[in-house]
């Protein structure tokens, strides 16, 4: 008898050996010649091969189990492993050549009729035997006329003695795709050169009906034949028969099967409704392998994901979209990036460029969650990229405007469904026998849906007034049916110009709405189809700005004059008279104003030239012939004169009393000072140079361009340069040793211009945007991070300019708008928290998830001194009572969650009484008095309740009715309390419900349950308990009875979902955070925003008013701010 | 204070006697509220043990204790407690599937886990023995995992493991009692 103990050690250090082979080494050696001991530790890793998931949960999760003991409790079949030598109907098994999560794969002999060396799989228990053999039989004739070079061959199935199944292949000799390449270093043309021969592989087999189902890097195997590499895809016809029909598939089997590689795995494949799954779910899985070969991940983290279950994983399948190949690289640390580089033998930095673009959409063309939007055939990608290896335009191409509205339709197919089903009953009313062709078959059909739903509305008002005396009471029904779905239409269409950022198309259909069916989401687009401040309806050219004029712009008027017009009205406030020869040129391009703010310089097209003013007399100073100009800016002493000039593709520095050219940089599209004066930034060909202002001569090579880039500006403080090219990316360059600091797409055209804000926090792009209009975006400048579309660009932009001292912005050209960029800044910013509240007027609890714990801090003195804090690391959460006597500090971890309870005296808070829970806490909420919490455990799946004063525990509030998850809990007043809650699945999966549940929280009784139609996320309590407001995925918020839940009124807040609610302890108004970044403040009774907020970077996960509602907290993971709002 | 705080506060000055106290208390509980979350409910329908076992602590420790360390103590007697329960349930439901048992049995309070695994509880249970007499670490992370349904982490610090050294032993454990119930080997 061997002792257990060093079985037990053995074992477990075998477990720490990563190869099959590297254990049966180290178990020989260990074991010397205790062949007992050898055999035990031996059965005991193939017992855990073999487990599955045995146990792997608590005994009701395990739906099937592998080892119903008493099928093996008797006979010689307890066995479970076939052992080599052993022969299996006509094959002997040589050796063991693989193990996977389907089962075990041996090199075994076949002695007849042939003799030959094959490939055996034993599929591992737990499958049907007899049905997988039979799908196999249904497959084996289509599998018999599959002939290619590429696919391995499959010859036979069988049952092996203990009834497990098997199959028998063609023998490969070869590594995984990924590893080969890796191994052999190959490069990326060589990689894609391997790829399509595996299409062509996989295209012959679709063309013989057969699907893989299961492509993934280890079915795809590379072999060296004569020096050249030769995949061969193994497995065909395999994964049908052991997946078979997803229906008969216990929860066990489904749920091996995501274990395995889920990553390769089509969204249509992680249904967990019976879809057909055809040629395309294979083209899904080639893009996940060419994903992995270009950038060495797959898209999406299946692993990790897996590990928050199963539910999450399949709604990553179907929503989540991957990032782009290069975007994931850029992404990478940089020793991961050296690594992929590496393997491909390419220059790191050069590795995203290369994919950037052409490989990039041939990728997510692939991986598309829409089938329909992926190559038809494995063909067209094979095709597609030969055409990238030929260097000829490829098929895939970025979504098309087109493409992004059908996406938007898609979102309110509801709406489109139901303009069909009038129109179709139109069409049959009428008996307009040609348009029984219209159906929906596709979004695409949708738009013109509309039209000739619009074209079918005008005849029936037509065939109406002809057949007055005809109309029935439900023709006219009919009549005013057809005129909501058209409304409704209209107002999605305009919602889907809002995403694509047309200004013009909203308002257009915006007005084709009726009078009298415009509601609130009418009202809300409305605001946002266009938020220029003011319009001038002439051309503008060139535009300058100095802090010494607060709130006007100089512009350059057609003819060459130069107006001073007010930014806000759009008023002329004065003009100043250029020189005939600037005249002449019709057109000045570049306009700056010096530092001391007393002249301005102006820069011509053609042969205009350069002039300088007296801004204040409006007399010309002195004036030069020089080249043409795009751009003019003054050193920081106002000395001398920088002109670009893309035309001529060179930079000049003048000397700016007497005209002198000091020096020219040919081969430069754009050249900028730093603040201080001293350097200048320019692009020299393919790269950024860093000048001497004085000598000409390059400091500094900074870093290269990928392609032609006119739009280039210093942050101010001149920590980075930031750039925008030709091909729509953002790059921002530190300036001291030229890192990139983000680059990242930004528009799909051509970048024009690109300015910072006042405070350097912001920049903004100008680029080309479909058809004429400009596509304007704000964006955050320490992180690149997309803050806001601009909308209300018309024409192709002339030049953009921010005022440097009121953040206003005008962008010129055919029709030049003014735009307010400055918002309200917060009063304090603190670091980190997620959760924030008011304890009193001027103290703020501040719970954090990262970083130093828990503080308290006393606004108006100092707010980073804490005057009060825990510094203990964990995920903190913050909670206080409305009337501010009593706030709630807890430390939430896995085994034990600490709650603090604070108590306000005076000025001062102290900690009087801390209650422990041996468990994690997701929510905490204290009643109005401070004299009961509520915590919610989740997964306990009920809100426990204590006595703050005495820390007893009260009744819990009652859970069942399937509830799983609080999402949001207020007290409505002393002994109401209302909870959002999620019952019956997660949210989100099929089967889960979305709810309101009122409890009475003295005796935990449920009082009320009220189902929701939108997911809700979170609630706000009104200051009279009468109501509450409660908002989530929908974009609406809603407010509702505190005594019937029903909804009083709703309306439209925000463009994405939101996160948090606030209401104001003594006005009716309501403040929302959202996903879009911005913080509204609502007057409810006008349901009128009154307040735009933006700052978060990341989305606000409370808002919270001070008790005396003068202040304003807003914290989610990038910060905690705190706003003084003026209303 | 509660009468379960009382106790772990005593197993916590090291009275060892106190501990046995613990389990009818916690077993009780655990049956109450389980009879209590299936009534009502349809048939087939199942909880977590973690969501009960985390219930019972609320409902029998929710008074605080600052320094509370007694939560190991808790929970092993919790799982000690769903392993009784289990076990109890699947031999009640094989007696009556075989004709034994013709008294009514109050099923409800016992319907924990789904159908078809009863015989697994039973197996695992008596091979836990076994594997608890030369190795009681692996068979006490067998019960809180999968009779308290605990995840890793916690089971691990509950037992003052690392989380690897959890991850390992519990490779063994599984692997061990899967060969014992298979006969493998």
């Amino acid at each position: 008898m061997t002792d257990p103990r060093q079985e037990k050690e053995l074992f477990e250090q075998a477990l720490d050996r990563a190869t099959a082979e590297e254990r049966q080494q180290f178990l020989r050696q260990a074991c010397g010649d205790d062949s007992a001991l050898l055999a035990r530790v031996q059965g005991l890793l193939s017992a855990l091969g073999q487990a599955g998931d045995f146990l792997a949960g608590p005994p009701n999760s395990q739906a099937a189990n592998p080892p119903p003991p008493e099928q093996n409790a008797g006979g010689s079949a307890t066995v479970l492993e076939e052992k080599v030598g052993e022969r299996l109907g006509r094959y002997q098994l040589l050796e063991k050549i693989g193990e996977g999560g389907c089962g075990m794969v041996y090199m075994a002999e076949q002695v007849e009729p042939v003799r030959r060396r094959v490939a055996l799989k034993v599929v591992k228990l737990g499958m049907d035997t007899r049905q997988v053999i039979a799908r196999f039989e249904a497959e084996r004739q289509a599998l018999a006329v599959m002939d290619h070079p590429h696919i391995a061959k499959v010859f036979d199935a069988g049952a092996t003695a203990t009834g497990r199944p098997y199959f028998v292949m063609e023998l490969v000799h070869g590594v995984r795709i990924t590893r080969f390449c890796d191994e052999r270093q190959l490069p990326l043309r060589a990689r894609l050169e391997l790829l399509v021969q595996v299409c062509g592989a996989i295209q012959h087999a679709h063309q013989k009906g057969l699907i893989h189902r299961d492509i993934k890097p280890s079915n795809i195997l590379v072999a060296l034949s004569d020096g050249a590499p030769v995949p061969k895809v193994i497995d065909f016809g395999i994964s049908k028969a052991t997946q078979g029909n997803l229906a008969e598939q216990t929860l066990f089997t489904r749920f091996e099967q995501f274990l395995g590689t889920p990553a390769y795995m089509s969204p249509e494949q992680a249904e967990v409704r019976e879809v057909d799954i055809d040629t395309r779910s294979d083209i899904y899985s080639l893009g996940v392998v060419l994903y992995e070969l270009l950038t060495g991940r797959t898209p999406l983290d299946s692993q990790a994901l897996l590990k928050k279950g199963i539910e999450e994983l399949i709604l990553a399948l179907r929503e989540v979209e991957p990032p782009r190949p290069s975007m994931c690289l850029n992404a990478l640390a940089l020793g991961d990036l050296q690594t992929v580089a590496r393997a491909q033998r390419c220059d790191p930095s050069k590795l995203a460029r290369s994919l950037r673009g052409d490989l990039d959409w041939i990728v997510m063309k692939c991986l598309e969650k829409d089938r329909t939007r992926r190559y038809d055939t494995v063909n067209g990608l094979a095709m597609d990229l030969r055409r990238y290896l030929n260097n000829e335009p490829v098929l895939a191409r970025p979504p098309t405007a087109v493409y992004r509205l059908q996406k938007a339709f898609r979102r309110h197919k509801a709406v489109f469904a139901a303009t069909g089903a009038v129109l179709a009953a139109l069409v049959l009313g009428l008996g307009l026998a040609t348009y029984g062709i219209i159906r929906i078959k596709t979004e695409r059909d949708i738009a013109d849906q509309a039209r000739l739903a619009a074209l079918a509305q005008k005849k029936i008002a037509d065939g109406q007034r002809q057949k007055a005396d005809a109309s029935t009471q439900a023709a006219l029904r009919e009549q005013e049916n057809t005129r909501r779905a058209l409304a409704g239409a209209q107002t999605a269409l305009a919602e889907a110009a809002y995403r694509e950022q047309n200004g013009s198309a909203m308002k257009a259909a915006l007005e084709a709405v009726p009078l009298d069916l415009r509601d609130g989401t009418w009202n809300y687009l409305l605001a946002h189809a266009d938020t220029s401040l003011t319009t001038l309806s002439r051309l503008l050219i060139g535009a300058a700005a100095h802090p010494l004029l607060p709130g006007v712009f100089a512009v350059a008027e057609a003819g060459g004059g130069i107006a001073l017009v007010e930014a806000k009205t759009g008023q002329t406030l004065a003009q100043i008279q250029t020189t005939p020869r600037q005249r002449q040129a019709f057109y000045q391009r570049g306009l700056a104003i010096s530092p001391d703010g007393l002249r301005i310089a102006a820069g011509s097209l053609g042969q205009g030239g350069l002039a300088i003013y007296d801004l204040r007399a409006g007399r010309l100073l002195v004036e030069w012939e020089a080249p043409e100009t795009d751009l003019l800016e003054f050193s920081a002493d106002g000395g001398q004169l920088l002109q670009s000039s893309s035309i001529d593709g060179q930079a000049c520095l003048w000397e700016a009393a007497a005209g002198r050219l000091l020096w020219t940089l040919k081969s430069s599209s754009r050249a900028v000072f730093d603040p201080a004066g001293k350097r200048i930034i320019a692009t020299h060909g393919a790269e950024l140079i860093v000048l001497d202002p004085a000598s000409g001569g390059i400091l500094k090579h900074l870093c290269p361009i990928r392609s032609s880039t006119y739009a280039l500006a210093v942050r101010p403080g001149g920590q980075s340069v930031v750039f925008g090219d030709k091909d729509g990316y953002v790059q921002a360059v530190d300036l001291k040793d030229g890192h990139t600091v983000f680059e990242r797409p930004a528009h799909q055209n051509i970048i024009r211009f690109l300015a910072f804000t006042a405070d350097g926090r912001r920049f903004v792009t100008v680029a080309d945007g479909e058809g004429q209009r400009q596509s304007i975006k704000v964006w955050d400048a320490e992180t690149g991070t997309h803050l806001q579309s601009v909308l209300g660009g018309v024409s192709q932009a002339e030049s953009l300019r921010i005022h440097p001292l009121t953040d206003e912005m005008i962008i010129t050209g055919h029709v030049s708008k003014t735009w307010a960029l400055s918002g309200e800044q917060p009063k304090w910013t603190l670091p980190g928290g997620a959760t924030a509240a008011f304890v009193g007027g001027s103290s703020l609890c501040l719970g954090r998830t990262t970083g130093s714990g828990m503080a308290s801090f006393r606004l108006g003195a100092d707010p980073s001194a804490p005057a009060w804090f825990r510094n203990e690391p964990g995920a903190w959460l913050a909670a206080a009572s409305a009337d501010g006597g009593v706030a709630a500090a807890v430390k939430s971890g896995n085994l034990a969650s600490q709650i603090s309870l604070l108590r306000r005296t005076g000025e001062m808070v102290e900690e009087s009484r801390a209650i422990t829970l041996p468990m994690a806490v997701s929510l905490v909420r204290l009643s109005p008095t401070g004299d009961r919490i509520l915590t919610f455990v989740p997964q306990g799946l009920c809100s426990g309740q204590f006595d703050t004063a005495t820390g007893a525990s009260l009744p819990l509030l009652a859970g069942g009715g399937g509830i799983l998850w609080i999402n949001d809990l207020v007290w409505l007043n002393r002994t109401q309390v209302v909870g959002a809650v999620t019952a019956n699945a997660a949210r989100g999966a099929p089967g889960s419900v979305e709810g309101l549940v009122l409890w009475d929280a003295p005796s935990g009784q449920r009082l009320r349950v009220e189902r929701c139609a939108a997911l809700a996320n979170c609630l706000a309590q009104a200051p009279d308990g009468g109501s509450f407001a409660e908002a989530g995925e929908d974009k609406m918020v809603r407010i509702r009875s505190a005594q019937t839940l029903g909804i009083r009124s709703e309306f439209r807040a925000h463009d994405a979902s939101i996160t948090a609610l606030a209401w104001h302890p003594a006005r009716p108004i309501l403040a929302t955070a959202a996903a879009d970044l911005t913080i509204k403040l609502w007057d409810l009774s006008q349901s009128r925003c009154l307040k735009e907020f933006r700052g978060p970077l990341k989305p606000v996960q409370t808002l919270h008013f001070s008790p005396d509602g003068q202040r304003l907290v807003s914290a989610g993971t990038d910060g905690t701010r705190i706003w003084e709002p003026v209303y | 204070m509660s009468e379960v705080t009382r106790i772990l506060d005593r197993v916590q000055r090291g009275e060892a006697q106190a501990a046995d106290e613990l389990l009818p208390l916690v077993y009780e509980e655990l049956r109450k509220l389980a009879a209590q979350k299936m009534a009502g409910q349809p048939p087939g329908h199942t909880l977590q043990p973690t969501a009960l076992v985390h219930e019972a602590y609320l409902r029998l420790a929710g008074s605080p204790n600052p320094e509370w360390a007694g939560c190991a103590h808790f929970f092993a007697a919790a799982a000690e407690a769903m392993r009784h329960i289990l076990v109890d349930r699947a031999r009640r439901k094989g007696r009556l599937r075989h004709g034994a048992g013709l008294q009514r049995v109050n099923l409800e309070a016992f319907n924990l886990p789904g159908p078809g695994d009863d015989d697994l509880v039973l197996a695992v249970n008596e091979a836990l023995d076994k594997l608890a007499a030369h190795d009681p670490l692996s068979a006490e992370l067998i019960k809180l995992r999968f009779f308290a349904g605990l995840p890793n982490v916690e089971a691990a610090q509950l037992l003052g493991l690392s989380e690897r050294t959890a991850k390992r032993t519990w490779a063994y454990a599984r692997a061990w009692l899967y060969r014992e119930l298979t006969g493998s080997a």
